[in-house]
């Protein structure tokens, strides 16, 4: 885990409309808190933990502005916590059980001995856990993604709209487009279609 | 099942299969949460099908969609505005330097740098990836366009003044892919100050790509587009 902002990776744009607290308040902070991180490194069941935290407290116990401060922007941090029992015990276990009765495990018998396993292995396994980073321009109503995986983007869009009520949106080809134009253009870009290049189609 | 179709039925499938013959395009029907793709892949369905047809004196139902027509690079998102928006920016490279003025008087130079990816002109043709070297030379790049293939992702380098990016664009989403920012200023002395810089050079990068898609916007919704740049980028695809 870097306090520096990388220097690299992939980055999608989305966009928001509507009204979030101000970066520099305690309602947003407030909001953040809402939906914090949650640790579940004692958890006995397979979940998944999603919540803010910060760069300087990973643990997503505080929101001080100046850990998120990053000049024009402001660096927001999400933490995935994903607990699951290693596949590999599991059939560690169930092929001591087969040999020990000479015979394969019916599926009752494999449901009961992964239970069994999850209720007391998965205590004592730790967490696996990610960080995906976004730059937010309140200013512009953009937030910046440090990930292009759909699914670290669609995790973030729900936190997101859990956290401030407002939904984000990917500024793909057709956004860009219509912030590209002014009033008159929007109608023009609507009706757009791909183009079939003169010479090329007629196959030179 | 033609016979079951009817008489118009019939007439309909016969002329779709002779007119497919001729044109070797694909009709692809979704409906009922079913799809169905026929025949072979050239943009002139419209022209050689829907007036077979109608010709017949059989109304054409329009909710049709073509493989390699404007469905290509996800029409209904506007995919296909980003693939030929680096398209476009390959031939400004090409042909003019790759050097733009982004409003409020930005200077930047764009140059394609080590990788070209060519999507399929259909669903059963072959993704092309120009990797390594100097892509925009090799004469299987240009030959990919003249075949119908869609360029759909471009590796960049981009320069303004000091500050050097380089990035992969995924031209039918936009997503920046495998950024490199310009190295950090000497001016920097802790975490925060490099942080401020980094936030500023991905603001920087984004709005660079922004203005660079204005620009291209710009020509691309005016009336002269066909008979204009598409033109111009169509006579520099077969040179």
């Amino acid at each position: 885990m870097s306090l520096t902002l990388r220097r690299g990776g992939s980055a999608v744009l989305l966009a928001y409309q509507g009204k979030i607290p101000d970066v520099a308040t305690q309602p947003f902070a407030d909001a953040l808190m809402q939906r914090r991180f949650r640790t579940i490194e004692n958890a006995a069941s397979e979940e998944v933990s999603v919540g803010w935290c910060t760069p300087d407290d990973p643990t997503g116990d505080s929101f001080l502005a100046e850990h998120m401060d990053a000049g024009q922007a402001t660096w927001l941090r999400m933490r995935v916590d994903s607990k699951k029992l290693p596949a590999e015990w599991l059939a560690v276990h169930r092929a001591a059980a087969e040999k020990a009765r000479g015979r394969p495990l019916n599926a009752r018998e494999r449901r009961e001995l992964k239970d069994d396993l999850t209720e007391k292995l998965l205590p004592r396994v730790l967490p696996k856990m990610g960080f995906v980073d976004a730059l937010l321009f309140p200013d512009r109503k953009q937030v910046l993604l440090l990930s292009s995986s759909k699914s670290a983007r669609e995790t973030f869009g729900k936190l997101w709209f859990e956290t401030f009520g407002v939904p984000l949106d990917v500024h793909g080809p057709r956004l860009m487009a219509l912030s590209s134009v002014d009033a008159a253009g929007v109608s023009v870009v609507e009706k757009l279609e791909p183009t079939r290049w003169p010479v090329a189609k007629g196959g030179v | 099942m033609v016979s079951q179709l009817g008489e118009h039925g019939d007439k309909a499938l016969s002329g779709l299969k002779s007119a497919l013959q001729e044109s070797g395009a694909t009709l692809t029907i979704r409906g009922g949460g079913r799809e169905f793709t026929i025949g072979g892949n050239d943009a002139s369905f419209e022209d050689v099908v829907a007036e077979r047809i109608e010709s017949m004196g059989i109304p054409v139902q329009r909710n049709v969609v073509l493989g390699g027509g404007p469905q290509a690079g996800g029409s209904s998102d506007y995919g296909f505005l980003g693939e030929e928006f680096i398209t476009w920016l390959w031939f400004q490279f090409e042909t003019k330097g790759g050097d733009f003025t982004l409003p409020g008087g930005r200077a930047v130079g764009v140059a394609i740098d080590d990788l070209l990816v060519f999507a399929a002109g259909g669903e059963d043709e072959t993704t092309q990836t120009m990797r390594r070297g100097l892509p925009t030379r090799a004469p299987e790049s240009r030959e990919a366009l003249r075949q119908g293939h869609r360029l759909a992702k471009v590796r960049l380098l981009i320069a303004e003044g000091p500050r050097q990016w380089t990035v992969t664009v995924d031209g039918a989403t936009m997503i920046l892919g495998s950024v490199k920012l310009p190295e950090d200023a000497e001016e920097c002395e802790c975490a925060e100050d490099r942080t401020a810089d980094r936030a500023a050079n991905w603001l920087a990068l984004r709005a660079i790509v922004d203005g660079l898609f204005a620009k291209f916007m710009a020509k691309r919704v005016a009336s002269d587009w066909l008979t204009g740049e598409a033109a111009a980028m169509g006579e520099w695809m077969a040179s």
